[in-house]
């Protein structure tokens, strides 16, 4: 089964957890409106929007204002869900999955995911636990009919995020006019392996330095 | 040699004040220099062990008292990882150098005074903490989690895998974090391969 994610009339198989690298707000906008469009115009589909403090709410108005639509029924009737980050990784995971899969037993058949990636920050994952959360989405999703979209800010966030958050964590990749499969993706087991737990600031350094 | 001796071999030749702060940006440590430095600097003075060190200096109800007060609790809850700034001492005739740094084996902070023209370090000072101690604190339970997360496995897989409530082993990890000091979720993993608590082979499928 596939879904039409709103850029290029192309469509990904599900379950789809796609990178978005994005320049500005405007295009973030954009973006989360022409992918959510979708569940906004059919019946069955779920909207879960997600970020750290206050995030989720913004996504929220824009997408208001950028369809031009109330949106507030469909939340009441729980088909709209504003999910929020934690400082305890597990918690954010479970944050996200819980409205997904509530959304799923109350029949939605399909639930869209529009994410905004912090690197730090209060009420959010620590930045490596992020990067484990971005990759343990993979195996969490397997088998949902549902599609994430991670929205990463490239000149907001550090290399670290892009590379590993962002290239090596997502299945598919959305940046400009590009939109492809992400063959540099890697399961949850190598990445926290071969490069999470080997992050820069989790490392031992030499304590002998001076000057 | 535990954390303490360490930390003091680490600052031997620096004569330097040194303050080490928990998590919560309270003193557990300091060297004997402390002291000095304490009675030298007045925004320090009153920091002792038990005292929260940001506190102590935004009491003083200056400016610059805020300012270090910031650049501590930043540094301590790994909002950054290091501070250093200049600041009067002895009636203002001298200034004296303060750094704060991240711990990164454990979160907290390490705080030097140093006279000017004293040497000084730029980089982070890393408290080793010995394999075997950090296994001694661990209980059998605990080890089965901490080698579930080096297998990238979430709480709820965990739980499934131990057969044990979710919010049980949300407890675990919470006190894996806080046995071994770290910092988060894959600091916990990152400590466990560093220290061979948990060996890579473990992992490799």
């Amino acid at each position: 089964m596939k879904a039409p994610i709103g850029f290029e009339g192309r469509s990904v198989q599900l379950p789809g957890h796609i990178c978005l690298f994005y320049k500005s707000e405007d295009e973030l906008r954009r973006r989360q409106a022409a992918f959510l469009r979708f569940a906004v115009d059919g019946k069955r589909e779920g909207i879960v929007l997600m970020g750290g403090t206050g995030i989720a709410e913004t996504l929220y108005r824009y997408l208001e204002v950028d369809l031009g639509v109330d949106l507030s029924t469909r939340r009441d009737a729980g088909m709209i869900a504003l999910a929020h980050g934690d400082v305890d990784v597990d918690e954010q995971l479970e944050n996200v999955i819980r409205p997904i899969e509530a959304m799923i037993e109350g029949g939605a058949k399909l639930v869209r995911l529009v994410g905004r990636v912090q690197w730090g920050g209060p009420d959010y994952a620590a930045s490596e636990d992020v990067v484990w959360y971005e990759s343990k989405l993979n195996d969490r999703i397997a088998g949902l009919p549902v599609v994430l979209v991670c929205a990463y800010d490239i000149f907001e966030l550090p290399g670290e995020a892009l590379i590993l958050g962002g290239l090596h964590s997502h299945p598919q990749l959305l940046c400009g006019t590009f939109s492809d499969r992400n063959t540099l993706v890697e399961s949850t087991k190598r990445h926290l392996q071969l490069r999470m737990a080997e992050f820069p600031w989790l490392t031992e350094v030499d304590s002998s330095g001076g000057g | 040699m535990d954390e303490r001796q360490l930390a003091a071999t680490a600052v031997e030749s620096l004569r330097a004040g040194v303050a080490v702060l928990d998590r919560d940006g309270a003193i557990r440590w300091v060297n004997d220099a402390w002291h000095r430095a304490v009675a030298n600097v007045p925004l320090l003075s009153g920091a002792t062990i038990g005292t929260r060190l940001a506190d102590v200096t935004r009491g003083k109800g200056t400016a610059i008292g805020g300012t270090i007060a910031g650049a501590i609790t930043s540094v301590v809850e790994g909002a950054v990882p290091y501070f250093e700034m200049e600041c009067p001492a002895d009636g203002g005739r001298v200034t004296v150098r303060l750094s704060v740094t991240e711990q990164r084996e454990q979160r907290g902070a390490v705080v030097m005074c140093a006279e000017p023209g004293g040497a000084f370090v730029s980089q982070p000072i890393v408290l080793h903490v010995d394999a075997a101690q950090l296994a001694e604190r661990l209980t059998p339970r605990e080890r089965d989690v901490l080698v579930r997360l080096a297998d990238g496995l979430d709480n709820r897989s965990i739980a499934k895998d131990l057969g044990v409530e979710y919010s049980t082993v949300r407890g675990y990890v919470r006190s894996l974090i806080e046995k071994l000091g770290a910092r988060s979720r894959v600091d916990v993993v990152g400590i466990a391969y560093r220290t061979g608590l948990v060996r890579r082979t473990e992992v490799e499928a």
